[in-house]
């Protein structure tokens, strides 16, 4: 194989689509409040979540479920899939970040979970401990999104993300999710195809996804 | 017996010469793109499509697809909802799962790898790469419909069982493509696949031709028996199309306890020309940078062809390789149940 013939080779393979396995498939739509619970020394010990799921992903996930056929679904015909629920989600670190100064605190797994159904709408409650209760600290953020955008949450208007029990000195400030707006597009198509790093301001914009709500006790 | 060629032969050639090169390259390339590609639910029930992150410089892109995605999946499911006061919500709806469907297809996923992988390799004309990217897409709405219908209707499964049922299809579909891949690298490398070797010291003129013609129709020129060649698209339609998406489960799920599963269908078919119409775009593409690559290679034709040949080896190496990533990371976690 010639030199050139290498060149060309290589070529081609740039053309060849890469595969790439990303998870960009929203299938399930979330509509969240969340919670940071306070212990008695004012130092952060849970986050409560109300999750409740689109009316489609709440018909898939009920199906078969009402067992003795009455037409409406018990605590007990719930559970099981609470618990499911509950038990998959720590793959995916429930979804949950509560940071200080960019470090997650571990959480330990949900003791208490539960699903109603609420008009159309299945909605899971649970409490997440965290490990340790730990004292709020100047950066201080909690973050709740799916990076791989499988879940698509979206909290709710008033008290999205609240403190429960907190010193009162204490404050939730909470920031939707930035959309990448048309100057972003226009600048990542203005790219050189051969740049393979972002530049940081782009790369920012992609991660601005989630949801933020800053925890401060100034 | 001559003209028998045996395997130690076969391989002993295959050393020699640019294939060998050309798979390490495509092995290497395949491993450094995709690591962990298991993919579970989140919730334990509906499996997600393939699996990874929101890496590399199309981030941004895929993320903005993704949010197209959910506001054109959040409008679907409302306007099935609706269909019962609304009429005109059907049309809606129809519009609705069509646009999905190409940005479905859009964000990143093996499917449409697979596909344009498996058009390239096999030296598929254009027409063909379509015609096999709209099966695929209509195979796999078949597998959604069939799956809703037997166990939805019939056996009134819960959505824990539905997923463990999905995830034994996912496992069949990563097989058969991990097979289509081996298949067509065998084809590529032992199966006496190699026109252009034959021909390019006598034939100069002849090959130069037919290569001017390539890069019009974007066909490679490689003889390839027609009734092998059908066989194999169907296979890899399959290995494909087989694999339900979770999308249009829920919708189906959905739709049936609307008492509209009839809607529910016709979305589900609406969605499957939208991907069909995104991935016979990028099968195209495929077809035509092979074209392109040829072309840039010049009139040379010892070189476009050994190129050509090149090509179709590294795209079945990759068939090949996508398969047992994906098989490796849906068996990782143990088998589904």
């Amino acid at each position: 194989m010639t030199v050139r013939a290498k060149i060309f080779f290589c070529a081609a393979l740039m053309l060849f689509p890469m595969p790439s396995a990303v998870r960009a498939h929203p299938h399930v739509l979330v509509e969240a409040k969340s919670e940071v619970v306070f212990d008695e020394a004012g130092k952060m010990k849970s986050v409560r979540h109300v999750w409740q799921f689109d009316p489609a992903f709440s018909a898939y996930a009920i199906q078969g479920l009402d067992e003795n056929g009455d037409g409406k679904l018990s605590d007990e015909e719930l559970q099981p899939l609470a618990k499911i629920n509950v038990e998959s989600l720590h793959e995916f670190d429930f979804f949950t970040y509560l940071e200080i100064d960019g470090v997650a605190l571990e959480f330990a797994e949900p003791e208490e979970y539960w699903l109603e159904l609420i008009g159309a709408g299945l909605t899971l409650f649970y409490e997440l401990p965290l490990k340790t209760p730990v004292a709020v600290a100047p950066d201080t953020t909690l973050e709740v999104f799916d990076p791989e955008y499988f879940v698509a949450f979206t909290f709710v208007k008033d008290d999205p993300i609240t403190l429960v029990n907190a010193p009162s000195n204490c404050t939730s400030v909470y920031h939707p999710p930035g959309e990448i707006d048309a100057q972003t597009m226009a600048m990542l198509n203005a790219l050189p195809s051969d740049q393979r790093e972002l530049p940081e301001d782009l790369a920012g914009a992609a991660n601005e996804l989630a949801d933020v709500a800053e925890i401060k006790c100034p | 017996m001559s003209q028998k060629l045996n395997v130690p032969e076969a391989w002993r050639r295959v050393g020699r010469s640019t294939p060998l090169w050309a798979l390490t390259s495509a092995i290497a390339v395949v491993v450094v793109s995709g690591q962990a590609w298991a993919s579970s639910s989140p919730f334990g029930i509906a499996t997600p499509d393939s699996t990874g992150g929101f890496g590399g410089p199309l981030a941004p892109v895929f993320s903005w697809i993704a949010m197209r995605q959910a506001e054109f999946y959040r409008v679907l499911t409302q306007s099935l909802a609706e269909i019962k006061e609304n009429g005109w919500a059907t049309w809606l709806l129809l519009a609705v799962s069509f646009a999905y469907g190409v940005f479905h297809a859009a964000g990143p996923g093996h499917g449409k790898a697979v596909i344009s992988a498996y058009v390239l390799s096999s030296g598929e004309r254009v027409r063909h790469g379509v015609a096999v990217s709209f099966a695929a897409a209509f195979v796999q709405a078949l597998t959604a419909i069939a799956v809703v219908a037997v166990a939805a209707i019939i056996f009134r499964v819960t959505a824990r069982s539905m997923t463990v049922a999905t995830e034994w299809i996912e496992i069949a579909s990563y097989a058969l493509i991990t097979l289509v891949g081996a298949g067509l690298l065998w084809a590529k490398l032992i199966g006496g696949e190699h026109h252009h070797h034959h021909h390019h010291h006598h034939h100069r003129a002849h090959d130069h031709e037919e290569l001017v013609a390539d890069s019009c129709t974007g066909q490679s020129g490689t003889a390839t028996s027609q009734t092998r060649g059908l066989a194999g698209a169907w296979s890899a339609i399959l290995a494909v199309g087989i694999r339900p998406c979770s999308g249009a489960i829920i919708v189906l799920v959905f739709a049936l306890a609307q008492g509209l599963f009839v809607a529910g269908i016709a979305a589900t078919f609406l969605m499957a020309v939208g991907t069909g119409l995104t991935v016979a775009i990028l099968a195209t593409l495929a077809v035509s940078a092979r074209g392109l690559a040829v072309r840039l290679a010049g009139t040379e034709s010892r070189l476009a062809s050994g190129l050509i040949r090149t090509i179709e080896i590294a795209a079945a190496a990759a068939v090949f390789l996508l398969g047992v990533l994906l098989l490796g990371g849906a068996l990782s976690d143990g088998l589904p149940g």
